[in-house]
Formats: structure tokens, C-alpha cells, sequence
């Protein structure tokens, strides 16, 4: 009877989770189609997709960006977020409510919104951004089309920073201020106390920090869509874009199965190194 | 419960059943949907009172879907998997018919229509496009159809030096026109064609295929072979109107890569750029001027005078030395609706001759039946009726098969990558071959002679 209390968790996480996951496996094993006679009757095809997906340079393109996007949006977010918080960390409360309050605005505000304003800012010779070039004298930037990858890293740092900036600012209250004083008795800088004290200490956080992160970017989607849909051609393409372009603009939902399960995989391999340093920071404390 | 309270119970439930059985029955609701613009909403709104009038009790109900044409595609794709979510009625473009009738989205309609005395109206021409390519089966009524020209500017050729009268032999006299615009008339983009995603169909028909079912061999040396029911890959003149394309986009002929990437650039060109005078030429349907009419979208009284037509030129003038595209939109009925004789009547009535001539006039289509075509009215608002009626001696039909809607989205990435995306037509095309072939499968494809 002791296992009893687990079964909502259990029926919740079949229902939701393990159903659909064995879907998609089962569908990007099929040739499945949103129109045409693969709609109504799909093949059986084992593995032809993930054949084609791992023959075709685009898979590894559009990998390359992810691996790209996500590499420098997690190193972003991460370094914005400390920062923040350290300097956040030393204003008067009233400043630091006001620093949370503007950075958490950016993170509460749906990823469409967030899109759309940053496409509005960036966009075409009036954009936003173009004006305030206007007043210093600064040549037009298309960023969106000249460095479209560039502008939707920069786009999800600051959306996703926030995030960070909450978890560091709770992980540098767990820092004692002897340890900070002793550190600043015996002659450390300030830049000294945060790589040689600060960083060390909090290091847990940092690692379960970059994996939750890695996690929250490998299925970002909105962003990029709305900001550039993964162009001009393919150059801001990456694999949650290959899928919905393969599925729905191609109409191949088998084949955006194959690529949802390989993002499924990257996915389970960050959760795995998540679960894994959970466990190795819970044995340190406890 | 005695005796008589269980009877008058039981005849309570029984009148109940009596009463409520007919009438649920008699209350039926068709939902139609459709890709919301002010002429398809005016049909159907028109439709749907007559039709209400008609049928006491019955009603429409109207959802209508604002968005880019291809996400109403996979918005109405995704409404078809299931009975519940699936709409009775259904306005389809031609060119999905052949892809939906395979995936059991529609249902066919010949029996309904050899029974129906307004069939005979319609033209044989624009009823292709409500047929599937496989069964031959007509799954749409059509309610209407267009051609496609080169539209231009006369002030602005006439100052770069063009002329005002202008019709172009080769796909060089394009070039050569655009070269003077752009050499003489700064500030004003040469020519608009349709070349990225973000154009959807509009970059696959008006772009492209413009263009190689002008090269020798037309459509079937190029993309499909309707003799051997097989796509074509490695073809010479699908490289050299990529290679157009490119030369065109490299000499900077074509508007700025930000409105090339604006899926809605479609509406800011007819509705601003054109009537301002900032593009000289563009590739474009008929339907147009319907946007600068009286009620139109962006009124614009002077467009007769200021815009003249030019067919489009096969590549060196050769065939008949023009070509151009057709297509257009249906009305169909989703096998999944319960009362179908209901469903056709609806259907029947939004293709009647009042609805057609209203959709006619305010789509700005080439009607396609035969008392819409006869019309007075119809031939006095449209001044163009004569010229794009013209062409459909010369025009041609998509190869509207299943696979279709993926080959398109194909082409529109293949002549992004040669555009904007800075790729050469060798690689572009060399990828486009490959994905062609996985698409239909490598039997269903032969190499070009």
C-alpha cells in the first residue's frame, strides 16, 4: 500500500509525458504526413527517417547552431545573471527591488511578446533601434538579416538571464560574510573574493544552473520564430525549427518526429548530467 | 413509485423523445472556414443569409482564419484529423485538393454536381483545378481562376528610358529594363519578384514557375512529367531561372532583404510601394486591382492610367513566346460533415451566379462561369478581364500532386538559398534534386534529358 500516494504522480507522468514520448518515437518511425495518402494511411518505416536526417547537411547545420545558440545563450545568461546579482546584491533594497523588478519584466513577458518587440526594435530602417543609431550619427544595422544567429542569442540572453540572476542572488546570501571579510583582511581585491572565494563556494549552484539553462534553450522556439523564422535561408535555423519546418511547412510529421526525438536525446543526456550533480551537491551537504 | 406515477413518467419521457428527436434533428449547423479577406468574408456572409432564409432553423456558422496562406493550410490540415474539430465546409486552394482528396479531408463530388443544372456554367478549363490529380474526381467548385503578367509602372519606364509601351521578348529584356531603372531612377526598386519563404506560394507560382514554364520544354522538362507521372530533377532550364533570379537579386533589381523576408510584404507592396511609385515593375496575378478599387483595400483612382501590363516572356522567345500561371480557389465539403445533401446546398449557393459575380468583381478573378464572363457589369468594373483572359491560351496548371505542397515549400527555400541566402544555383539546386527525390521517392523521379 506504500506505493499507493505515488499513483497520481505516476498516471500524470504515463499520461503526459511517457505516452506522447512513445508516440513520437513510434511516429518518426513512420512515414506520417499532415495531407496526401501518408495522412490516412502511414507506413511503418523503421529507421528511413533518422537515415535521411543524419545524411542531410542541414541536420548537421542546423546542430552546429543549436549547439552554437545554446553554447553562447547559457554562457550569456549564466554571466549577465551573475553579475547582476552581485552587483545587485550590494545596492540599497530599494535599488535591488527595482533591479529585479526590470530584469524579471523581461522574463515574465510571454516569449510571443518578447519576439515580437524585439523583431518591432530590430526591424527594417524605421526600427527602434535605427532611430537611436539616427541621434549618434551610426550607420542603419539589419542585424536580423546581416547576423540573424548573433541577434537571437543576444535576444534569448536577455529574455533568459533573469532566471539566472534569481538563482545566483540566492546562492551568494548562503555566502557567509566572515568568509567575504577574512578574504578581504588577508588582501583580496574584489576580483580576487569572486574567483578565488565567491565562485568556488557556489559552485553547485553554477553547474545545476548551466544545465537547467542548457535545458530551458535546447527547446527555444518563439523567439527565433518570430524574430527571423530560422532565415534569411537557413542561417538562424536550428533543430526545434527544422522540426516545425519539416513537419508542418514540408508536411513530413514523421520525419519532425525523428528530429523532435533526437532533441528529446540532447535533452535526456542534460537531464541526466542535471540528476547527477543534484545528487553530488545534496551528498556535500549533507 | 405506484403504478401511475411510473406511466405518467414514462409517457412524460416518451412525449420528451417525441417532441425533442425531430427537432434536433431539424437544427442543423454547418461551420464553414475560410482564409479571411473582405471579398471571401462578403461571399460567404451573403451566402449565409441566403442560405439561412432558405433552411429555417439551420445556420452557418463562419471561421474565419486571419493568417499567412500557409499557416491557414496547416491550421485546416491539423482541424481535419479529427470529426470534431473538422469543418463541414471548406474553402480550398486548388492546388491542395490533389493532397487533401488522398488524406480523406474531402469529399468528391461529381455524383452531387451531374446533378446540379448550374454545373454546366462553369468552364472545363477552371474545373481542372478543382480535380484531384489522381482519381481525376472533383473535390472543389471553383470559384474562380487568374493568369499572371509582368505589371509596370508606364511613368516610371517611360523616365528610365524603357518606354511607356513595353513588352518584353526574353528574359534579358527583363534584365535590361531593370538595369535602366535602377541606373536612371534612384530611390526606386526595378522589379518585385516573389524569391523567399517568406512569399510562400506566391514565390514558388509567381516566382518561379513564371519563369521555367517558359524554358523549352515547359513545366514538364522542368519540374514534372505528367506522360511518365514523374518529377524531374538535374534540369537546365530550372538552373538557369534560379540563375535569373540570382543575377537579378545580385545587380540589386529586387526590393531590400528585409521587405524579401517580410511575410506580409505581399500587402505593403500592392497597397503602398506600387501606388507611391517606389517599384517599376512586378510579377502578378490579375486579381490585383481589386485591392485599389472603390472599397477595395488601398482605393487608388489613377492605377489604369499609371500601371500597363506585359505578358511574360519565355526564356529566349521561344513556343508561343509567353507563358504565365494559373490557379485559384474552391469551395469543398469534408467527408466527416453529417448532412452532405445540407453541405452541397450551402456549397451550391456560394457558387451561384450572384455570389460568383460578387466574388468576380471583388477578388478581381477571371470568372469562371460562363453567365459571370457574359456579365456587363462584371466586363465594366474589371478593365483588365480582356488582357488576363488572353493568356489562358498560354497559361498553366501546377502539378497540383499529393506531394505538391511539399515540393512548393521546396522550391521557395531553393530560390531563398540562391538569393538571399547567397548560395550558388549549382549547390541550391544540387539540393534541391535530393530532397525532390527523397520527398517522392527515387522512383518517381527522372533525370532531365
Amino acid at each position: 500500500m506504500r506505493i499507493v500516494p505515488l499513483a497520481p504522480a505516476t498516471l500524470m507522468i504515463v499520461a503526459f509525458f511517457l505516452v506522447p514520448i512513445i508516440w513520437a518515437i513510434y511516429t518518426s518511425m513512420t512515414n506520417l504526413g499532415l495531407s496526401g495518402y501518408a495522412a490516412r494511411n502511414p507506413a511503418f518505416i523503421g529507421f528511413e527517417n533518422y537515415y535521411y536526417l543524419f545524411t542531410d547537411p542541414r541536420t548537421w547545420a542546423a546542430l552546429g547552431r543549436t549547439a552554437v545558440f545554446v553554447g553562447l545563450s547559457v554562457a550569456g545568461q549564466n554571466i549577465v545573471g551573475f553579475c547582476i546579482a552581485y552587483v545587485r546584491q550590494m545596492a540599497t533594497p530599494a535599488i535591488q527591488s527595482l533591479a529585479s523588478v526590470i530584469v524579471i519584466t523581461a522574463w515574465v513577458v510571454p516569449e510571443v511578446v518578447a519576439g515580437f518587440l524585439w523583431y518591432t526594435f530590430l526591424r527594417g530602417d524605421e526600427s527602434g533601434m535605427n532611430q537611436i543609431f539616427d541621434i549618434f550619427g551610426f550607420a542603419h544595422q539589419q542585424w536580423l538579416l546581416t547576423a540573424p544567429l548573433a541577434a537571437v542569442i543576444v535576444i534569448n540572453i536577455w529574455r533568459g538571464c533573469a532566471f539566472s540572476m534569481l538563482v545566483y542572488s540566492a546562492a551568494l546570501q548562503d555566502v557567509s560574510s566572515e568568509v567575504l571579510e577574512a578574504a578581504e583582511i588577508d588582501g583580496a581585491g574584489r576580483m580576487q573574493s569572486i574567483f578565488g572565494v565567491i565562485l568556488p563556494i557556489i559552485r553547485p549552484v553554477i553547474a545545476i544552473n548551466v544545465v537547467l539553462t542548457t535545458l530551458n534553450t535546447l527547446g527555444v522556439f518563439g523567439i527565433i520564430w518570430i524574430t527571423t523564422a530560422g532565415g534569411p535561408g537557413t542561417r538562424s535555423e536550428t533543430l526545434p525549427l527544422l522540426m516545425y519546418n519539416q513537419a508542418y511547412d514540408f508536411g513530413l510529421i514523421g520525419y519532425g518526429s525523428s528530429i523532435a526525438v533526437l532533441l528529446l536525446g540532447f535533452g535526456v543526456i542534460a537531464s541526466l548530467i542535471y540528476v547527477r550533480l543534484f545528487k553530488v551537491g545534496e551528498a556535500r551537504n549533507g | 413509485m405506484n403504478l401511475r406515477a411510473q406511466l405518467k413518467l414514462s409517457t412524460l419521457l416518451a412525449a420528451g423523445f417525441a417532441c425533442g428527436l425531430p427537432a434536433l434533428a431539424q437544427a442543423e449547423e454547418l461551420s464553414v472556414v475560410y482564409r479571411d479577406s473582405p471579398y471571401v468574408s462578403a461571399v460567404m456572409e451573403a451566402a449565409k443569409a441566403e442560405f439561412e432564409a432558405e433552411h429555417p432553423g439551420d445556420t452557418i456558422e463562419l471561421n474565419a482564419i486571419s493568417s499567412s496562406a500557409r499557416d491557414y493550410y496547416t491550421k485546416v490540415s491539423l482541424m481535419n484529423q479529427s470529426a470534431s474539430t473538422a469543418p463541414d465546409i471548406i474553402y480550398e486552394d486548388g492546388f491542395q485538393i490533389t493532397a487533401d482528396a488522398a488524406a480523406g479531408y474531402l469529399e468528391p463530388l461529381d455524383e452531387r454536381l451531374s446533378g446540379w443544372d448550374e454545373w454546366d456554367q462553369f468552364s472545363q478549363i477552371a474545373v481542372q483545378n478543382g480535380k484531384s490529380f489522381v482519381d481525376g474526381k472533383v473535390y472543389g467548385i471553383p470559384l474562380g481562376t487568374d493568369t499572371q503578367a509582368i505589371w509596370y509602372n508606364k511613368d516610371l519606364l517611360e523616365k528610365a528610358g524603357v518606354g511607356a509601351d513595353w513588352q518584353p521578348k526574353t528574359w534579358q529584356d527583363i534584365l535590361d529594363a531593370a538595369a535602366k531603372v535602377k541606373e536612371n531612377l534612384p530611390g526606386v526598386d526595378p522589379i518585385n519578384i516573389y524569391v523567399t519563404k517568406a512569399g510562400n506560394e506566391a514565390s514558388t507560382m509567381r516566382g518561379l514557375m513564371n519563369l521555367i514554364s517558359g524554358t523549352p520544354g515547359g513545366l514538364s522538362a522542368t519540374l514534372f512529367d505528367p506522360e511518365t507521372q514523374k518529377w524531374i530533377v538535374g534540369s537546365k532550364g530550372f538552373r538557369d531561372a534560379l540563375a535569373f533570379l540570382k543575377t537579378a537579386y545580385d545587380n540589386g533589381y529586387l526590393v531590400s532583404d528585409t521587405d524579401l523576408q517580410d511575410s506580409s510584404f505581399q500587402n505593403v507592396l500592392v497597397e503602398q510601394r506600387v501606388p507611391e511609385g517606389k517599384v517599376a515593375m512586378f510579377i502578378d496575378g490579375n486579381w490585383i486591382w481589386a485591392r485599389w478599387i472603390e472599397g477595395g483595400t488601398a482605393p487608388w483612382a489613377a492605377w489604369n492610367e499609371t500601371l500597363g501590363m506585359a505578358k511574360i516572356p519565355t526564356q529566349n522567345g521561344q513556343g508561343n513566346g509567353f507563358t504565365s500561371m494559373s490557379g485559384g480557389w474552391t469551395i469543398a465539403m469534408s467527408p466527416k460533415t453529417e448532412d452532405k445533401d445540407l453541405a452541397f446546398d450551402f456549397m451550391t449557393t456560394v457558387a451561384n451566379f450572384e455570389n460568383s459575380l460578387t466574388y468576380a468583381i471583388r477578388a478581381g478573378s477571371i470568372g469562371v462561369r460562363k453567365d459571370v464572363i457574359a456579365d456587363e457589369t462584371y466586363l465594366e468594373t474589371n478593365p483588365t478581364a480582356g488582357f488576363f483572359s488572353s493568356l489562358v491560351e498560354v497559361t498553366n496548371f501546377r502539378p497540383a500532386l499529393e506531394i505538391y505542397p511539399q515540393v512548393s515549400s521546396l522550391i521557395q527555400e531553393t530560390m531563398e538559398a540562391v538569393t538571399v541566402g547567397g548560395d550558388s544555383v549549382e549547390d541550391a539546386a544540387g539540393r534541391f534534386d535530393r530532397q525532390l527525390t527523397r520527398l517522392a521517392g527515387s522512383s518517381n523521379v527522372e533525370k532531365a534529358n
